[in-house]
Parts: C-alpha cells; structure tokens; sequence
C-alpha cells in the first residue's frame, strides 16, 4: 500500500503526481517561435514510494525524465520514469527498499549486503539528462549514467563505455567541448563509499574513452561540477564533509562544515595525476560554475559562489554550523588562479553584488571560451506575490531569472508572475551560427495557485520585456534539478505524434 | 465523530510520527523544538531542528490546505459548484 499521509512535505503543489505523461499539442499562450526546433529534456525528483526517513534529501526522490518536444510552433510532451535498478527494485517490493541519501547502511535488510558492496546500485539518475555520441542519458553522481531512448524515454540501462569507464560514480555535470565535441567526464568516490579518489575521464565525440586520470581529493567531499577550459580542467572540492564511520552510524551521506577550507585543482588537460595543482581558500559554497577560460598563464572560473550551506537537509554536526553572520545566497564571482605563482593561493572577486540561486547556464556553445553572458535565478523580495492564492512564500520562491554582463557590468531580468516559482534557465540560440546570447531563454514555472506547470520562454536579450510564450501542463510537474536543450532533430526524433 | 475531529486526529497522528525517526537504530538529530515543514530551494522540507520559517500553503483543498482548517461551510460551498 503506498501511504504518503506521514510525510508533511508531500502536500498541496508538492504532492507527488507519480504518473507518467503525454500530452500532444500542448495549449500555449503567446506564440511559440518558429525557429525553436528541438527538444527540451530534464529531469524531476519526485517519490514513487514514500521515502523510509521523514527527513530524507529530495535528491534521494526517483528520475523523472520530460521532454518538450517543438516543431514549426508546435509542443508536445512526454514524461517517464528512469527504470533504475533501484526503481525496479521498489517497484518489485511495492515500498521504498533504500534508505537514506547516498547511505546504503540505512537501506531495507533485504537489499543492505549488497547495496553497501555495491552503492551504485542506488543511483536514481534524478540530477540531469544530456545527449553525447548519439545517445540520451540520465545522471546522478552516485552511479553509472542510464541511457534512455530518446524517441520513447524507454530506459535501456546503464551505460558501461565498452568497459573503459572503471570509475563507480559518474557526475551529473560532464562538460561537452564545442571545439572538439569531447565530452570530459568524471566520478569522486570513484572506488567505493567515502573514498578520495576521483577518476576523470576525456570521451570523443563518438562516445569512446580516450584518457582516463585517476586523481586523490584533499578530503572526501561533494564534487557536484567542474568546469573546463581549452587548456584545464577546474576541480571544486568545498564545504561538505562524509565518512564511512558517518554512515554506518547511520547518517545522511554529507555534512556540512563550515570549519573546511575550499581546494580547486587544476589539471591541464591531457596531463596526468601529477600535473594536478590544488590551491587552497577559505570556505565556499560552489555546487555550480558557470564556465572557465585560460589566459595565459592564469585560469579563470566564473561560478554562483555562495559562503553557506544551502541544503537544509544536509545539515552541519553540532560545532560545524555556519557562523550566524555568514552569507547567504550565492554571487557572481570570478576566481583567477595563477598557474605562474609559488603558493597556493588565489584571488576572488565579486561581480555583482546581487543575491543569486544555486544555478549557473551560458550559451554551451561556449563552454570553455571566454564567454560574455551568464545565466540564472533569484528572488527578488521586492516583486508582488500573491499569498492567499499560493501560500506564505513571499521572498522564499525564486521568481525571477537574470542575465549578466560579464563584459560590462549590466543585469537583466525576468519575472514569472506572483504565484510562480522558477526552476533552472537553460539557453536557446536562435540559430546555430548566432551571435552569443540570441536566443531564448526557456525554463519551468511551477503555478503554485493554478497547480500547474508552464515552460516559460523569453528572449534572452530582452527578459524585462516578459515571456513571449508559455507552455501550459495541465498537472503539476516534479522538482526539475536540471534540463538541456537539443537542437535540431540529433537524435532522429521522428516526424509526427510524441512519444 | 464528526469530519473535523476525524481530520484533526489525523494530523496530530501525522505531526507526531513525524517527530521520531521511522526506522529504530538510526537516530535524527535530536529536535529541540518541535518540527516544522520549511521552505528551501523551492519546495517545502521537514526541519528537525524546528528553527525554520513555517511553510503554510494557501487556503482551499486544491492547494494543499489540511482539511481540519476549512469550516463546514467552506467545504460545503466548495463541493456544491
């Protein structure tokens, strides 16, 4: 029986829907452009079964995949479960078998031997959904991709590489080269639960392993991004903390700990582990960048960079927490690491002194150059919001996105509505030859008065002057974590109904 | 019983199996103060440390108000349209 009455978090908006979807030739306002020709993918969290520990991290929820799909003005959508190992387990047991966030020691009896021996067997490929040597995939850091049909979502399992990728864990954030169509790749606690090893690996742009490094983390901690250059590779290691005698005590898989210093590592691409170069900073929040470049000899990092722990639900152990002055939020900061220096340090600046989400886009088609717009979320407290019709959340929702200007110095904004909640911006160049920054920016917006959820798009160059179109759901979707934009038909989607 | 005192027993079961841990041998952080469903990262989350900012959703069954909330005449008016 799949009872959600106990958990007080699963109410009203955030009631799991736990179906599967299609809706062909979505409703619109406005008018979809002519020229947005592809299909947007992410991916949800949302609880098939209830989770076995009120308290659980909404990342620990099941992979929802959606795709909008457009042509010539026209939407379709399609929304599927990632059918994990995992997933089918519970679906077998019809309850939750596994226990908390990234700690198997908490899981059902009938499954705890093997899943502590095998923690990548939990993975839920909730985090994010890309496309690289022709296929579609799913991730989460905890396990191997899943690749999933594009044309159906049908899940047809996890992507092994011929056997070259040995790392256990894959991230949700590879970094597709547009230069060389490299997809550069990567798994921390690569060889098991709480271990320091990283495996970092350069895939080609026919999904084949060419270079894998294995590299040792200063402490074993959350490494949710990296962002590369033409020339480097750029590691965060920040903030949170785990270990195996955590787990087995019972705990959630991280910590925070406001006491660690930040590491970036630098490694040039091409190089080996003892090309790595660890500089060291007081204590950052970086779950995100938004890109990096190599200038001579110095790298530079542009990143939402935050001095606090974000996640409620990964709290720090008593002593760790974060000072009651501490700032929240995250900034736009840029990080110049210079490769010519004896000591470890590095200098920080920041670009704008505008609270911001966790989120970080750029036009992709300029990952790893020097790129002159950046994309995000926040909340301006300023905006109106209507209370009665969707609950006392004035100032706690993001409802606005931001463009800005790392060439000048120039913020741009958009704003959803007063009862909408806006989940990542993902950028859309009009065409694929276009100048940096034309196109549209398009995300999800959760109604939390109309329960519904719309996909917003707005010119990306003039967000004040609102959506040009929404996408209307007649059902609340999860909570995305984060989506793509794939142009064209890649992946010979077929002509006609949605999946 | 009536409907009111049948919901509200309902949710004083639900806000008290939500002040222990689910699973024996695996302790939450000890809470000092009463839980409490908080917002963060834009959905709701139960903070055991009961020091966030309660979230209230807004007022009619649609959007999640506990039932226990709404008077007879409210419920009623709803479902007559």
């Amino acid at each position: 029986m799949v009872d959600f009455s106990k958990d007080p978090t699963a109410r009203g908006f955030f009631a799991p829907d736990r179906f599967e979807a299609r809706v062909y030739d979505c409703e619109v306002t406005g008018e979809i452009p002519k020229d947005l020709n592809g299909a947007f993918v992410r991916v949800a969290t949302e609880w098939f079964y209830p989770a076995r520990y009120a308290h659980d991290s909404i990342f620990n929820a099941d992979g929802l995949v959606g795709q909008f799909r457009f042509r010539n003005g026209i939407v379709d959508f399609a929304e599927r479960w990632v059918h994990t190992t995992r997933w089918r387990n519970d679906q077998a047991a019809h309850r939750q078998l596994y226990g908390l966030y990234r700690n198997p020691f908490t899981d059902d009896p009938s499954i705890r031997e093997e899943t502590i021996e095998k923690p990548y067997l939990r993975t839920l490929a909730n985090t994010n959904v890309l496309t690289h040597g022709g296929k579609l995939f799913a991730m989460k850091e905890d396990g191997p991709p899943y690749e999933l049909d594009p044309q159906t979502l049908d899940t047809r399992g996890p992507m092994t590489f011929g056997g070259k990728y040995a790392s256990q864990t894959f991230s949700a954030h590879p970094k597709i080269d547009p230069v060389s169509g490299e997809m550069i790749c990567y798994g921390y606690e690569a060889t098991g639960l709480a271990s320091n090893a990283i495996f970092l690996y350069t895939v080609d742009r026919a999904g084949q392993v060419t270079s894998e490094v294995r590299l040792t983390a200063p402490y074993v901690s959350m490494i949710h991004d990296i962002a590369i250059t033409q020339k480097h590779i750029v590691i965060p290691v920040f903030g949170y903390e785990t270990s195996l005698a955590r787990l087995k005590a019972g705990k959630i898989h991280w910590a925070w700990n406001a006491k660690l210093p930040t590491y970036i590592g630098i490694l040039p691409r091409g190089g080996s582990a003892r090309d790595l170069r660890w500089f060291k900073g007081p204590l950052r929040e970086m779950v995100h960048t938004f890109n990096a470049r190599t200038e001579g000899n110095k790298v530079i990092l542009e990143a939402p960079v935050g001095e606090s722990n974000p996640f409620p639900f990964f709290p720090a152990d008593p002593g760790n927490e974060d000072p009651p002055n501490a700032q929240r939020g995250w900034r736009v900061r840029r990080l110049v690491f210079d490769l010519g220096s004896k000591d470890d340090g590095y200098s920080e600046e920041i670009l704008y002194s505008q609270p911001i989400g966790a989120f970080g886009r750029i036009d992709d088609r300029y990952i790893s150059l020097d790129n002159r717009y950046v994309f995000t979320q926040f909340t301006d407290p300023a905006r109106p919001f209507d209370e009665a019709r969707a609950g006392n959340l004035k100032g706690r929702v993001t409802n606005c996105y931001a463009r800005f200007d790392l060439h000048g110095h120039a913020m741009s904004s958009y704003f959803a509505g007063d009862t909408h909640s806006l989940g990542e911006p993902v950028f859309v160049p009009r065409t694929i030859h276009g100048a940096e920054g034309d196109g549209y920016l398009i995300g999800i917006a959760n109604n939390l008065a109309e329960m519904r959820s719309e996909l917003i798009i707005a010119d990306a160059m003039k967000l004040e002057a609102g959506d040009i179109a929404r996408v209307i759901l007649p059902f609340r979707l999860g909570s995305q974590v984060h989506g793509n934009w794939l142009a064209g038909d890649p992946l010979s989607f077929p002509a006609g109904q949605s999946a | 019983m009536s409907r009111r005192a049948f919901v509200e027993g309902g949710l004083a079961i639900i806000g008290a199996t939500t002040l222990v841990p689910r699973r024996p041998g695996f302790a939450a952080p000890a809470p000092a103060l009463p839980p409490v469903v908080g917002f963060g990262m834009d959905r709701p989350f139960l903070d055991l440390t009961g020091l966030a900012q309660p979230y209230i959703p807004p007022v009619g069954m649609r959007s999640g108000q506990p039932l226990a909330t709404l008077s007879d005449d409210v419920l009623l008016s709803g479902l007559r349209l």
